[in-house]
């Protein structure tokens, strides 16, 4: 049970990368076309939040 | 309370805005590092070779590949993931990826016949069936074998790069994102007007 934490974060991920069509060929083939934002906006709001998680440590 | 639960499902399965999507993924960037671990899925190639018997034949493949079962275990949970999403939280419109009229116009002229608001997540040359075609298994297959080989030579695949490495403001990430952007638009506008 000690390794179940893992499984959860990684459903987390799963769904979230799913459900925000990351996953998407077409999403991708959008991103190189530069028609859209939202492959970008993902990465860079991570970065973005990421960021703020490590200067809190 | 079944109420409350279906009304929680209809609210997941509504399309995610890109914003949810980083602020999720740095969240769970940080439970990692809250448990004393580092994300990273393409590592796991490492993992399964080592763990297949790889560490045989190749020095890179010999290390304590037993202390990384933590990150099979999000892989494995990643699956589950995409599949509890694709058939319990795929809302009314089923799952598709809501792209832009311009991108579905850009697919129409390569010969890829979606219509816009319908256009599914995977295309149909990522299927069983066009796996047994010729074009469609070195698709596949051949670009499944550069994935794997390219995440492992470049010490990350692309996201890992991109996400992990770009917002611990690494050089090398830097480079390699801007060398797989080339790759990509290389591709999209070169290759696949051959392709298809």
């Amino acid at each position: 049970m000690r390794y179940f934490k893992y499984i959860v974060v990684g459903v987390l991920f799963g769904v979230t990368l799913f459900k925000t069509e990351a996953v998407s060929w077409f999403r991708i083939f959008e991103m190189f076309h530069f028609q859209s934002f939202h492959m970008y906006g993902i990465i860079f709001f991570i970065c973005l939040n990421r960021d703020c998680d490590c200067s809190v440590d | 309370m079944l109420d409350y639960l279906a009304a929680m499902r209809e609210f997941i399965s509504q399309p995610w805005p890109w914003w949810i999507g980083g602020i999720m993924i740095a969240f769970i960037l940080f439970v990692l590092l809250f448990f004393g671990k580092e994300f990273g899925i393409s590592a796991n190639f490492r993992v399964m070779c080592a763990a297949d018997g790889a560490d045989e034949y190749s020095d890179f493949f010999r290390f304590d590949w037993q202390s990384q079962a933590w990150n099979l275990l999000v892989a494995l949970g990643a699956m589950f993931g995409g599949y509890i999403a694709a058939s319990y939280f795929a809302g009314p419109e089923g799952n598709i990826a809501h792209v832009s009229e311009a991108t579905v116009q850009s697919l129409n002229e390569l010969g890829i016949m979606v219509k816009y608001g319908e256009v599914p997540l995977v295309p149909d040359f990522y299927s069983w069936t066009s796996l047994f075609t010729i074009k469609g298994f070195l698709i596949i297959v051949g670009g499944g074998f550069l994935v794997g080989f390219g995440a492992r030579y470049a010490g990350g695949c692309t996201s890992g790069h991109a996400i992990s490495g770009l917002s611990a403001l690494q050089i090398s990430s830097l480079i390699a994102v801007v060398g797989f952007f080339l790759g990509g638009l290389f591709m999209t506008y070169v290759i696949f007007p051959v392709l298809f």
